[in-house]
């Protein structure tokens, strides 16, 4: 057997893990090698001075770091989707992109206010408030573009624009309505769900384009349905993007906020007297049905082109009075949608109080312990432990008063449309004719917009692109800046 | 409460039944993440990376093989990664004992061939010498010789953490060892024989070559 063969084995001979021929071989060679034998020695000699290193002791608070960590992880987990939504635009690839389609938007936003003559005019003709929008998706999954049906009066000033998408009257539970009058005005706001905010201002007062990530707002407010506000900025097109926005953010939304939701609803009526309606159905809200007065969040009035009315009233409503004010707004009119969404909240409130008790007992018995603690080391680990507890009691607290509250409330949105037949107006549903022809006319109307669209968005890119070699330039300058910084802190450093 | 009991109740999601079980394997995992690391910094770190990880993915472990071995498997592949991705060895080098302020000490007190310092300080040098030779290893070298020789880890159980065979983890062994016996060599930390039974004279001899 040569040297270098033993040499292979000689670890596993000293761990006593050769089978007994290699055994044997191995110490018949180092009976006659004296080389290889000194090798061995010398191996062994190593592997003692490695043995002889002792063991370490871990941090006193290693665990309370770890619990932390956990519970940080586990927070992250429930309510990280805005974080990870901004890391994942952060890192993503087509972050570029993304950015470019931003800076388009707000090119063309800021320049339509620019341009737009009528948004003098319109200041100065004071008209009804510029425009109406809500954007509705109460709906699990996004899933309910069921049916578009658009309208568009002819251009000119102060013409509208409604796109909405409707899973059908009275279907209960997944009824989600995306309107977005727009008022050639140009002013209103654009919902998105970007981690930032970014405002820019148009020409008028009212000309502001904004991006705004209302997943806070929306967490507060225990609805998803305010993040979809889409309003009409600059003019159809942008409203429309709006509007698309608005509806993609629910559908992410509500896996996170579901439990936050109640119950809403959402109806679009028919009525004689917009005006008066609004009047009743304002009263109605703030009334106190017994339950608790609601409130008025959102009111807006708008004139078409022929000069007919729309109104939106958003508000909220004490959830045990929620049929009872349905009712009566139905009395007032023809109803044209109806759609209620009830959202489970039992299941994760029960969960939710269950841990907050588990904790507050171990909170309790913490605070046992502590008081009999005589060893300051032993104190100082109760009170690490004390603070990770209560953390999550708060936690929880906020969570638990978050979703109460968000069963004490219902939203409601209601759409008023004037109609001079109102009370000739076949009932909601009609006739399967009825809903063919209703279906070709919207075919129509919506192809008739969506070419409006093409004009006006041509139109507003060739104005964007003045707005777009500023915001370019100044990008270079900002790189240039960020590229010089390192070099800056790099000499700083030799220096 | 048994471990399989208690493993159970991690894999719900039960916090305080997990921080019965860091309690019982903290000091194994730190000395692990600490010899991979050859520092108490990173060593906390990759730990508390480790338990998270160990947290995350214990509903995955079905009991296929022991606990504490499928531990060694998530801590390895922890130090592994981490290690490697930072692509940088130990922050500890032969030349530089770790602990600055006694590591000068010393330092200077050997190249003044001033007397020898105490026994104490003697042997911490040796095994900062050791465990800096340690960390010259290629990671893979290193964990074999961790799990071997300083976690006591049978060969069957080094090859369930490393996910390798038993023959890859003996020939991995030997020439790690034989790779530490180098570096060890070099520094003629063993020049004596006395090294077999304390290491007291070889430190000696060794600080000389060494520094």
């Amino acid at each position: 057997m040569r040297c270098e063969d033993v040499s292979e084995l000689l670890s596993t001979y000293i761990d006593g893990a050769l089978d007994q021929d290699e055994h044997a071989w191995v110490e018949d060679h180092l009976r006659r090698c004296p080389h290889c034998a000194a090798e061995l020695a010398t191996l062994r000699a190593t592997l003692a001075l490695v043995q002889q290193l002792d063991e370490v002791e871990p941090p006193a608070d290693f665990r309370a770091q770890l619990k932390k960590r956990i519970l940080a992880e586990r927070r992250k987990e429930r309510l990280g989707f805005f974080n990870r939504a901004r890391s994942v635009l952060a890192t993503s690839p087509y972050r570029g992109a993304v950015a470019a389609v931003a800076t388009l938007a707000l090119a063309i936003g800021v320049s339509a206010g620019i341009q737009s003559p009528s948004v003098v005019k319109w200041l100065e003709l004071a008209t009804p408030a510029p425009s109406v929008q809500v954007g509705q998706a109460g709906n699990e999954g996004g899933k309910d573009v069921a049916g578009l049906m658009g309208k568009s009066g002819a251009p000119g000033s102060g013409q509208t624009l409604t796109i909405t998408s409707d899973n059908g009257a009275g279907q209960g539970g997944a009824g989600g309505a995306i309107t977005a009058p727009v008022t050639d005005p140009n002013a209103g706001k654009g919902g998105g769900n970007g981690g930032e905010i970014t405002t820019a201002q148009a020409g008028g007062k009212e000309g502001t384009t904004t991006a705004d990530t209302s997943g806070m707002k929306a967490l507060t407010a225990g609805s998803p349905k305010q993040v979809a506000e889409g309003t009409g900025a600059a003019g159809d097109s942008t409203g429309t993007t709006g509007q698309t926005r608005g509806a993609e953010i629910p559908s992410n939304l509500l896996n996170v906020l579901k439990p936050a939701v109640g119950k809403s609803a959402a109806v679009v009526l028919e009525v004689r007297n917009v005006d008066d309606a609004v009047l009743k159905i304002s009263q109605l809200a703030e009334r106190d049905n017994g339950q608790g007065a609601g409130y008025v969040e959102e009111s807006t009035t708008t004139v078409d082109v022929s000069g007919q009315k729309h109104a939106i009233i958003r508000f909220k409503v004490a959830a045990a009075g929620l049929q009872d004010t349905l009712a009566q707004i139905e009395k007032m009119g023809v109803v044209r949608s109806k759609s209620l969404t009830g959202h489970e909240t039992g299941a994760d409130y029960s969960d939710v109080d269950a841990r907050l008790k588990i904790y507050k007992q171990q909170e309790s018995r913490y605070m046992e312990i502590l008081a009999r603690a005589k060893v300051v080391d032993e104190v100082i680990r109760l009170e690490n432990e004390l603070a990770v507890v209560r953390t999550n009691i708060e936690l929880l607290q906020g969570r638990l008063d978050l979703l109460r509250n968000a069963t004490v409330y219902s939203d409601v949105s209601v759409e008023l449309n004037q109609s001079a037949t109102a009370a000739a107006a076949p009932p909601a549903g009609g006739t399967l004719g009825q809903a063919g022809q209703e279906a070709g006319k919207s075919f129509l109307l919506t192809s008739r917009g969506l070419g409006v669209l093409a004009v006006r968005a041509a139109g507003l890119l060739g104005g964007a692109a003045p707005v777009l070699i500023i915001v370019g330039l100044g990008w270079l300058a900002y790189v240039i800046y960020l590229r010089s910084r390192p070099e800056r802190a790099r000499g700083r450093g030799q220096g | 409460m048994d471990e399989n009991e208690l493993i159970r109740r991690c894999q719900k999601g039960d916090l305080a039944a997990f921080d019965d079980l860091v309690r019982v394997y903290e000091k194994k995992v730190y000395n692990l993440a600490y010899r991979m690391s050859g520092n108490h910094e990173d060593a906390n770190d990759l730990s508390q990376e480790a338990f998270l990880r160990v947290f995350q993915s214990l509903k995955d472990f079905r009991g296929q093989s022991s606990f504490s071995t499928w531990l060694y498997r998530v801590v390895s592949n922890v130090c592994l990664d981490e290690l490697r991705q930072r692509g940088r060895r130990l922050t500890v080098s032969i030349d530089e004992p770790v602990s600055s302020d006694k590591g000068e000490t010393m330092q200077r007190q050997l190249a003044d061939n001033a007397p020898p310092p105490d026994e104490l300080a003697e042997r911490r040098e040796v095994r900062e010498v050791v465990q800096a030779a340690i960390g010259e290893l290629s990671e893979e070298y290193r964990v074999v010789i961790v799990l071997r020789d300083l976690r006591d880890l049978s060969y069957q159980e080094i090859a369930e953490v490393l996910d390798c065979s038993l023959g890859t983890v003996k020939s991995r062994l030997n020439r790690a060892r034989l790779a530490l016996k180098e570096k060890l060599s070099q520094l003629e930390l063993f020049s004596s024989p006395v090294v077999y039974t304390g290491g007291r004279a070889a430190a000696k001899g060794g600080n000389n070559g060494a520094l």
